[in-house]
């Protein structure tokens, strides 16, 4: 009877302080892949997404899940499912990522006749009265429980076309990655351009999203506890859009001060 | 962009209408001007605004050029019929996305969008001015 109770008890100390591995990296890319004018922008975003991932996955030893909806399944209601769906462990990490197109609507689709609250912006997908916000995408994801969730949405409310920065093999970077997805907790949002504003795609990839993965795949050299907020910083600079021939637009990205606590 | 001009140069009368409310239905893919059976009533274009509009709508400068599309759906609230060399096309007008978009009978002829925000304000007034 004491051996039965000491090998559950046993277990159930070996899942409370369990390593890195047995928690998860949820992962919900949001790719409208189909459509003509910047569908291989978007699939480029989900596929630099996915390698961000994978490269964080290994660094921290998180469980990688990563759920895509794209293609033929790119709906408000999969987006909707994708996120209802998620069940998430108290030291998981949530990221949740959107490349398509945006608006910023004077009233509340979910409540007409009243003025839209939120800065941030309205996906365009089908059915029209499903279109989700991503501040209210945001809030679900948080009451969900995970230790870190990142909701990022690159959609129209400009895409520096520069290659995705290889990983240095330096430890001391691989270091700095592991620090921002296991010694987080707390939630950032950010989307790619202030209300009223245009986000740009080359075919390549949204603008702000090569730069955003530049950022995050070579944290600064900075105290540990630094590292979002020198990151979300830096994110948070004017955009400027080049068009041969013509005066830069500019993009500037909405990223609030995020509500995060660091523990070594 | 030259489909753009072509069917601008090609074009023998040109007209202009203004949809009721904005065509979502304009950000489809593969439409043609069979997708268009109702259109609204159509004023023809005086000579200097049929001229303003194959001026500028026929400058590369016109345009942002180089691979850039918006995330931002193509929801139209204006456009121009033209007609001649016995086709008809439509060049839809987005001031939400600031961007134009080609409607040909062919579903494969038309360009995908064109976004014309270095004379957007310029097109803005004119369109301002015919509606006035």
């Amino acid at each position: 009877m004491f051996g039965k109770l000491a090998a559950v008890l046993l277990v159930c100390v070996l899942c409370g302080s369990g390593p890195a591995y047995s928690q998860t990296l949820h992962v919900i890319s949001v790719a409208d892949s189909n459509d003509g004018p910047i569908g291989a922008g978007t699939a480029a975003n989900s596929k630099a997404l996915q390698n961000y991932a994978t490269l964080v996955a290994t660094l921290t030893k998180l469980s990688l899940s990563f759920t895509s909806v794209s293609g033929d399944k790119f709906n408000c209601t999969e987006i909707l499912k994708s996120v209802a769906d998620l069940q998430a462990k108290p030291n998981d990490v949530i990221i949740f990522y959107y490349s398509g197109h945006g608006f910023a609507p004077e009233s509340d689709p979910s409540r007409p006749g009243m003025a839209a609250t939120s800065q941030f912006p309205w996906f365009y997908c089908n059915p029209p009265d499903s279109r989700p916000n991503l501040e209210a995408i945001s809030r679900e994801l948080k009451a969900k429980g995970a230790r870190l969730v990142i909701t990022v949405a690159d959609t129209c409310n400009v895409i520096l076309p520069v290659a995705e920065t290889p990983l240095a093999a330096k430890g001391v970077i691989e270091e700095r990655i592991r620090a921002m997805f296991l010694n987080y907790k707390g939630s950032i949002l950010i989307t790619s351009s202030k209300r009223g504003q245009y986000s740009w795609y080359y075919p390549s990839g949204g603008i702000f999203t090569a730069k955003f993965f530049q950022l995050l795949r070579d944290p600064p050299d900075i105290d540990h506890s630094k590292l979002w907020d020198a990151i979300l910083e830096n994110a948070r600079e004017k955009i400027m859009v080049s068009s041969p021939g013509q005066q830069p637009i500019i993009q500037q990205p909405e990223i609030p001060i995020p509500e995060l606590v660091f523990s070594r | 962009m030259q489909s753009v001009q072509t069917a601008l140069r090609d074009a023998k009368t040109f007209g202009i209408f203004k949809f009721p409310k904005p065509c979502e239905k304009c950000n489809g893919a593969n439409l043609t001007v069979q997708d268009f059976p109702d259109l609204p009533p159509v004023t023809p274009l005086s000579a200097a605004d049929a001229s303003f509009f194959v001026t500028t709508l026929s400058d590369p400068a016109s345009y942002v050029l180089g691979g850039l599309q918006k995330a931002m759906p193509f929801i139209a609230d204006y456009g121009l019929l033209l007609e001649g060399a016995g086709e008809r096309r439509l060049l839809l007008i987005s001031t939400y996305a600031q961007s134009v978009k080609l409607i040909t009978s062919d579903k494969d002829g038309g360009v995908l969008i064109g976004n014309i925000d270095p004379i957007f304000p310029k097109v803005k007034e004119r369109l301002g001015n015919i509606f006035r």
